[in-house]
């Protein structure tokens, strides 16, 4: 959470203000100490800012957090000169994806006018030395020739070092105890290894299975695609039988993109080894393919 | 627990919104009262409360205030009449809570507010109205609300605008708010306004444009390929936090973003303006606001993408904090 600038200030050296007039307590409004130690933060990949990637091409996009303070990453743009890209991201560090699969740009990368916020933050904790996050970005994505990527991590450094103690201590009390959550995007099972869905032929049905892994329960909290064409679909719980709307919903109505998610009115909870079913139908009379995505946060608490 | 993010990324602008403004509810609770005025109780003894709605809302509604005169065309760059004086006249009707900027305009141009009343300007140079003039549908939320408590007498805001373009520029603008009718209200609501809004202190909005635009705030012209220094000057009157990066160009173009007293960078490489810096309708919030001491200098090191000259205007908006 953004800290206010401002805090209410009711001692000074640990005594109360004096009162008012009127015998009631004083305070002031002061800066808010940690303020200083705060500062928004880009993240650059290293050492080139951008890479071009032919058809078919892959390349790992490496971020150094270097170790003069945490950084919190809250959320994701990109540039893209020619099209869309698979993105397959990774904290090196902890070994961790953040997908089951690698997932279309656009449903991850916003700009700077509408970045793609997380889920929930990401707390990269340096300690005393640097940690590396990586992005494997790979042009996968049917029909794209040649296209410049540019992908910016975004979000806020803690100076640590140069806090005092204590206060360093809080802010790992408050954010990095919290990493048994940590944003998780969810695509279906049925896409192939690269994150690409098998093309839907036109007007015709199919189902896609997303499902949550043995590990972690995902909260979902936004839906994301991109698609060469518009489509109806269902959500159905598969182990309740249980649809999440009444009939069929047309595309636009009920998928957004990394800008514009469509956010769900109540977060939904994916259990563990359970299923969400989405069965669609084309509607644009010619091959589809449909890439779908659902954003939400990983919880390991039990 | 911390917020999440889709939760917190403008609580800091809503934190101090809502420190100083706070939401009037509709409806509140209150316990019921015979016509004696004793409170009526339930079998147990304890009051029984009703919810009714709340007594300020009579005295509270959305208001908006074009200039006095209405839309003024100006001529063309450079030619006699291409600037002029928006006078927003705020009656004493009541106080007025100024919170958002639209406008309809059929080209660029700078503006530059001052707030006679307490000789107070809004930025340090004039503004391109890209970056703070947003629409009906996407209004340009100024980062704190701008209170005018017009007591017995009535206020107003004056707005320069020059045109930047080479044709007449018809401009249409609007300043957006609440307007508390303090006059109607019965003396008890007065003061529960004056609480909620508080009318007695506020930090105030403030834009920030680097030092090397003219007096209109019109920047020097970036050669293809080029690369120049912005730089960013605190005065010393007041610390600012700052929330939201807008630009305006007439191309793409790279940046850095450096702190002169601590020199440390805003991120570890070279990034694209579409990855930094919105526009009035889509600001770029930042991820936490920044706080900037008084005195103190930002760099902001662009380099032209476009291989043709770029005339680009930046602007930060956020708080000035004026508290010590």
């Amino acid at each position: 959470m953004p800290f206010p600038a401002l805090e209410v200030i009711r001692k000074v050296a640990g005594e109360p203000l004096p009162e008012l007039p009127d015998g009631s307590p004083n305070i002031a409004m002061g800066i808010r100490p940690i303020k200083e130690f705060v500062k928004p933060y880009w993240l650059a990949s290293e050492p080139d800012v951008s890479v071009s990637l032919g058809a078919g091409v892959k390349a790992r996009l490496q971020y150094a957090i270097d170790s003069q303070g945490h950084f919190d990453w809250a959320a994701l743009m990109g540039t893209f000169s020619n099209g869309p890209v698979m993105l397959y991201l990774f904290d090196a560090n902890s070994n961790r994806f953040l997908s089951n699969k690698p997932v279309h740009s656009t449903t991850i990368c916003g700009s700077g006018q509408r970045y793609f916020r997380l889920p929930c933050p990401y707390f990269f904790n340096v300690g005393d030395s640097q940690r590396e996050f990586q992005i494997f970005a790979e042009n996968a994505v049917p029909g794209v020739g040649t296209t410049v990527v540019s992908i910016v991590p975004f979000g806020r450094r803690f100076y640590h070092k140069e806090m005092p103690p204590q206060m360093a201590a809080e802010i790992l009390r408050d954010y990095d105890c919290i990493m048994k959550e940590y944003p998780y995007l969810l695509v279906p099972e049925d896409y192939d290894f690269r994150g690409v869905p098998p093309v839907l032929a036109a007007n015709a049905k199919t189902q896609f299975e997303f499902e949550m892994d043995d590990s972690a329960d995902l909260e979902c909290s936004k839906l994301l695609f991109a698609s060469t064409g518009a489509f109806t679909f269902t959500l159905r719980e598969k182990d309740k039988d249980r649809l999440l709307m009444a009939d069929l919903v047309h595309s636009s109505e009920g998928w957004g993109n990394a800008e514009f998610p469509v956010y769900l009115m109540d977060s939904f909870l994916l259990q563990r080894k359970r299923q969400l079913i989405m069965e669609i139908t084309d509607l644009s009379g010619a091959p589809n393919y449909i890439f779908a995505t659902i954003a939400g946060i990983r919880s390991q608490y039990r | 627990m911390p917020l999440r993010w889709g939760e917190a990324v403008v609580a800091d602008l809503q934190s101090a919104q809502e420190a100083c403004v706070g939401h009037l509810a509709p409806f509140v609770s209150r316990p019921l009262v015979d016509a004696h005025g004793r409170e009526i109780l339930d079998p147990s003894g304890r009051p029984i409360v009703g919810v009714v709605p709340n007594p300020l809302k009579d005295s509270v509604t959305d208001f908006k205030i074009p200039p006095k005169g209405g839309p003024v065309t100006l001529a063309a760059q450079g030619s006699a009449g291409d600037e002029a004086e928006l006078e927003f006249i705020i009656d004493s009707q009541g106080d007025f809570d100024w919170t958002h900027i639209v406008g309809v305009s059929t080209g660029g141009y700078t503006l530059h507010f001052v707030d006679p009343g307490e000789q107070r300007r809004l930025q340090n140079f004039p503004v391109h109205s890209g970056t703070v003039v947003g629409t009906g549908r996407r209004m340009f939320k100024l980062p704190e609300p701008y209170l005018f408590n017009v007591e017995d007498k009535e206020r107003r805001i004056v707005c320069r605008v020059k045109n930047i373009t080479a044709s007449p520029n018809t401009i249409r603008l609007t300043l957006v708010g609440r307007r508390y009718y303090i006059r109607d209200a019965k003396p008890d609501i007065d003061v529960l306004i004056g609480d909620s809004i508080g009318r007695r202190w506020r930090t105030n909005t403030y834009f920030l444009v680097p030092k090397e635009v003219d007096k209109f705030g019109i920047p020097p012209t970036l050669a293809g390929n080029g690369s120049a220094r912005r730089t960013f000057v605190m005065d010393n009157d007041a610390d600012t936090s700052i929330m939201k990066l807008m630009a305006v160009s007439t191309g793409a173009f790279s940046f850095r973003i450096k702190e002169e007293d601590t020199n440390r960078e805003l991120s570890n490489g070279t990034l694209h303006s579409d990855n930094g810096w919105g526009t009035a309708d889509f600001p770029f919030f930042l991820s936490d606001s920044w706080f900037i001491e008084r005195n103190k200098r930002l760099f902001v090191d662009i380099t032209d993408l476009t291989g043709a000259n770029n005339v680009i205007y930046l602007t930060m908006a956020g708080r000035r904090l004026e508290l010590r």
